[in-house]
């Protein structure tokens, strides 16, 4: 081998990116029985022990980013932002359930140009209280299809607020029913979005190689938090949706 | 902690090396990859392999070393008909025939550690030793590659240094093709290098690439520097890879080298 002069690459050495997305539905049925507000509380109440969890790992930097939907999707944060950075600012209630929007714009961002090729599973959490009303459909299947979009390649999962959540659509999105969880009062969506955020981020930033999955199968998540008896027990004292 | 695997003198142009990544040596779990090296008659046999790691796969750091076991002899006779019959490259036939060999010789060897006395069909109690595995073998000839799963091979020349395989487009984030799934068509890659068109080979586990933003072109600057590190100081370079992994992301790294040139100075230790 030749001698030539090079340089030491240690120094282009970094962390995997963990990239975490908030799919977030603020159409105006989750202004009802303060749904709105119980999900602003419970992101703003799971930050701390995101980023402790987070300086628990040495080996991920977890990335933020959330898209709100009503009347079409918007960037809630945009950049992708470094969980030690993460602010929570609330989002307001008002308009329809445009679910397609949400994943269109998702898809504009989930692209190996973008994200790369190698970076850990991105965690998508989309929460809703309702059935969309626009063509979600359409824009699944092209996300399903993309890179980043095909089985197994994201770590989806999806909290169904209240009674009336369309729990077939929120399982199509994330490829099972298993995945799916039903939050039908303040307290469990907050147990359920720190369960998200923390226990789900850890696990996804595990580094461990996923073999290439069926259409379908979804990976085996950690379990979800426990459903607590004073929960059930004194379900009438807490606000049902 | 890392494994060397010994080199006698006549090896001294090839290199097998695998270190236990900072995230297996915090969570006290063993390196699940495996390499191997050999020189045998002027014909050098290179293998890595990722065991993947995780519960389901609790038993992928058995699936790695014998999956860089099996795959030996397969591809040294596959090198041999193909030298000795060069016009009967058909590579996507003999991918497929070398893809379910392997495959045969590793589900019977799993299905042996398990105590099951059988043959190489596939079972789902061989989803523990999941692995992926990346290996060639090459002669004055040239060089035949076989890919299952992530992981780079590169062959350099002059300075120059070129992928073997395309990046899969099935392949993202952590997903990846492995033994321990059911044979499926057009999983695994199979090339054919001239041995004018090479001079070292280089080849490792997704480990080393991922620490350096999964890149081909930061990764591509890694093996001037493993060369010179060889050539300089071969000892230092288990170090040097688990300097690698904690800095980045914690993950097992293999390598396995290939020069035509002894890989150790005069100076330096083997």
């Amino acid at each position: 081998m030749s001698e030539i002069e090079v340089e030491d690459p240690l120094g282009a050495v970094s962390r995997s990116k963990l990239h975490f997305f908030w799919i977030a539905d603020c159409s105006g049925s989750m202004a009802a029985q303060g749904k709105m507000e119980a999900l602003n509380n419970a992101i703003q109440e799971c930050i701390p022990a995101t980023k402790e969890a987070a300086e628990n790992n040495p080996f991920a930097d977890m990335m933020v980013r959330a898209i709100a939907f009503s009347n079409g999707a918007r960037w809630h944060i945009e950049d992708e932002t470094p969980v030690e950075d993460f602010v929570w600012r609330e989002l307001n209630a008002g308009g329809v359930t445009d679910l397609g929007a949400a994943i269109r714009l998702l898809m504009s961002e989930l692209q190996p140009e973008k994200m790369g090729r190698r970076a850990l599973p991105p965690v998508l959490v989309l929460l809703s209280d309702g059935a969309p009303t626009d063509d979600w459909k359409k824009e699944l299947e092209a996300f399903n299809k993309t890179g980043w979009g095909r089985s197994g390649r994201t770590v989806r999962i999806a909290v169904a607020i209240g009674q009336d959540a369309n729990k077939d659509v929120l399982a199509e999105f994330t490829g099972t029913e298993e995945t799916v969880f039903e939050a039908n009062n303040a307290q469990r969506l907050a147990d359920l979005i720190k369960w998200a955020s923390v226990t789900l981020s850890r696990y996804a930033s595990s580094g461990a190689s996923q073999i290439d999955r069926a259409p379908g199968d979804g990976p085996a998540l950690p379990p979800p938090p426990p459903i607590l008896d004073e929960e059930e027990e004194d379900g009438n004292d807490l606000e049902l949706w | 902690m890392e494994t060397l695997t010994p080199l006698p003198q006549e090896q001294l142009n090839t290199l097998a090396l695998s270190v236990e990544g900072a995230r297996h040596t915090l969570h006290s779990t063993p390196c699940e990859d495996a390499s191997k090296a050999t020189l045998v008659d002027g014909v050098f046999y290179l293998a890595v392999a990722d065991g993947h790691g995780d519960s389901k796969h609790h038993l992928s750091d058995i699936g790695s070393k014998l999956a860089v076991e099996v795959a030996e002899p397969i591809l040294r006779s596959a090198l041999e008909a193909l030298s000795t019959a060069p016009s009967k490259r058909d590579l996507t036939v003999l991918k497929e025939q070398i893809e379910k060999r392997i495959r045969w010789d590793w589900n019977r060897r799993c299905k042996t550690h398990l105590g099951i006395e059988s043959d190489g069909s596939w079972d789902d109690g061989l989803i523990a030793f999941g692995t992926t595995l990346l290996c060639c073998c090459g002669n004055d000839k040239g060089l035949l590659g076989f890919q299952l799963g992530d992981g780079d091979m590169v062959c350099s020349q002059d300075g120059t240094h070129r992928f073997l395989f395309a990046e899969s487009p099935d392949l993202m984030g952590t997903v990846t093709h492995s033994l321990c799934q059911p044979y499926k068509h057009n999983q695994s890659m199979l090339a054919w290098v001239d041995s004018s068109d090479f001079e070292v080979v280089f080849l490792t586990t997704d480990g080393l690439r991922d620490c350096m933003q999964g890149d081909r072109k930061h990764f591509k600057t890694v093996i001037p520097w493993i060369e010179k590190i060889i050539l300089e100081n071969p000892k230092s370079l288990p170090t040097w890879l688990q300097k690698i992994s904690t800095q980045g992301n914690g993950d097992d790294i293999s390598i396995a080298l290939y020069s035509p040139h002894s890989l150790y100075s005069s100076t330096g230790d083997s």
